[in-house]
Parts: C-alpha cells; sequence; structure tokens
C-alpha cells in the first residue's frame, strides 16, 4: 500500500502529513496517558507493533499474478482501539521507509493516513457493527479485518486517484482505475490477514470477551 | 519475481502521467540481496516482540492481572 517516494504532488503531501501528524501527535498524547495507568497498555502496544512489523515485511504471491503484503492492523485495533493506532502505523512506516526504501518520508503522511488511521476506523466500526447484530466473535473478527485491509487500498486508491487524474475522466473513474492495480491482489492477502489476526486474538484468550477496546474508540 | 503492487501503481503514473517528475528521491536504496535481508530483519524484529508481549499478555492473564 505505499506510495512511493515522491509520488504524491507537493501540496497533496504536505496536506496528507498534516492530517496524519496531528492525529499521530494525539496518539502519542493517549498512550503517555494510558500506559502511565495501565502498564498493559505497553504490551498491547508491544504485540501490535511486533505483527504489523511481521505482517507487513511478508510480500507474498497473490492470485492476480503480482505480490503484496498484509497490512497487520488488525490486532493492533482490537486490543488497542482504533485511537492508539497511528502511532504502531507510523512507527511501522517510518522503518519501511527509510530503511528498506519501500513508501517515503514525503508519502509518510498519506501513507500514515491510509494504514493507520483509516484502515483501523474501519476495521473498529465495522466490528462494532457486527458485535452488536450478535455475530460470533470470530467471525466478526474475521469480516471486519478483511473489510479493513481492503479498505486500507481503497483509501491509497482514491490518494492516488486525487493525485493523477485526467480532467475529463474526474476523480472517481480514476479511483477505480487505482482499485484494479491494488484489490484483486489485496482480497485474498486481507482474508489471511484476518485468519492470523483471530488466531493471535484467540491465542491471548480474547475472543471469548469484550473486545479490548470497549472502553475507547 | 511477481511484480508488486506498488510498482505496478508506479507503472501506471509513469505511463499515464509521463509529465509527471518525482520530486524527491529515497535517500536510501538497498541492493535487491540487500533489501531482502533487511525485510528478513523486520520479520525476525516482529516475530520476537509479537511472542514476547503475547506470552508476558498471557502471563498476566494467568495471575488474574485484567
Amino acid at each position: 500500500m505505499h506510495i512511493m517516494e515522491g509520488y504524491l504532488p507537493f501540496k497533496h503531501a504536505a496536506v496528507w502529513t498534516l492530517l496524519s501528524g496531528v492525529v499521530i501527535q494525539g496518539a502519542l498524547r493517549s498512550a503517555r496517558k494510558e500506559v502511565s495507568t495501565d502498564r498493559q497498555t505497553l504490551l498491547k502496544l508491544g504485540a501490535a507493533i511486533g505483527f504489523c512489523f511481521l505482517l507487513s515485511s511478508l510480500k507474498l504471491p497473490s492470485v492476480a499474478g503480482s505480490s503484496s503484503h498484509p497490512t497487520g492492523i488488525g490486532l493492533g485495533t482490537f486490543l488497542l482501539g482504533a485511537s492508539l493506532m497511528p502511532l504502531v502505523g507510523f512507527i511501522t512506516l517510518l522503518f519501511q521507509a527509510v530503511l528498506l526504501a519501500h513508501g517515503g518520508l514525503s508519502t509518510l503522511g498519506a501513507n500514515a493516513f491510509a494504514l493507520s488511521i483509516f484502515g483501523p476506523l474501519v476495521v473498529r466500526s465495522v466490528h462494532s457493527l457486527l458485535h452488536k447484530l450478535h455475530l460470533p466473535t470470530s467471525l466478526s473478527v474475521v469480516v471486519a479485518t478483511t473489510i479493513g485491509g481492503m479498505a486500507v487500498y481503497a483509501c491509497t486508491s482514491l490518494q492516488l486517484a486525487l493525485a493523477f487524474h485526467e480532467t475529463s475522466e474526474g476523480v472517481l473513474a480514476a479511483w477505480y482505475r487505482f482499485l484494479l492495480i491494488f484489490a484483486p491482489t489485496q482480497a485474498p492477502l486481507a482474508v489471511v490477514e484476518s485468519i492470523l489476526t483471530l488466531i493471535c486474538l484467540k491465542a491471548l484468550g480474547r475472543t471469548n470477551k469484550e473486545p479490548d477496546y470497549a472502553t475507547r474508540y | 519475481m511477481r511484480q508488486g503492487t506498488d510498482e505496478k501503481a508506479q507503472e501506471f503514473i509513469q505511463t499515464h502521467f509521463p509529465a509527471y517528475e518525482p520530486w524527491m528521491q529515497s535517500f536510501f536504496k538497498p541492493e535487491m540481496q540487500h533489501e531482502k535481508m533487511l525485510f528478513g530483519l523486520q520479520a525476525l524484529l516482529g516475530i520476537l516482540l509479537l511472542t514476547y508481549c503475547l506470552r508476558r499478555l498471557n502471563h498476566s492473564k494467568r495471575k488474574g492481572i485484567p
């Protein structure tokens, strides 16, 4: 889901950086407050970062004839809620931008917005909805994580479409064209990621009680 | 090796918007061999951190810490 270094016009990159910067700063403040009152938050943050590191390092071949990697946002969202996830995504993306030249510093804001702000919000919202509908927890975890993983790529496609569209075709048509690049590869990987998320939550015994994020968004 | 979706998107922009020039380049671009090692390092760091934290969280649960 990385938009490569320099592949967003300066103004677009600046807006996404500003937006993400404000949210990440807020997440940092919340994390400090929560860690001081509940030491387990630090362990949950560590688990979320570890999961995101691991999954985003796996470049997997997909059915569409190209390769990509899962997003790794599911576990963290279930353990911490969407409000602390911007920190997790930022650390992972910064590591990849600086050491691996995947993504970039100029596009860090846009990538962080898609991966660590929009994606977790979708996972959290879909899971809350399914939880209210009394769906089995395992099923709601799998569905919410799959949709969240796809949402990350839908957001990346929209960011690219806003920057690169012919005036004659419009943003929506360009969005569709970028979605066609990402979606066929990403859909099976999103399912794989949702199953791995479920395995980790089961290992923690988190699937037979209220979600950890129940007290915050 | 299969082409990544990130590269596909980049290629799409280069083909359809040839006038666009990326205004920033990566400061450090590892060679293919080193890139694989760095991805391996990232995966290793992820596994170590994940297993350590999951074990500690499970340990806390057994001890009755909420």
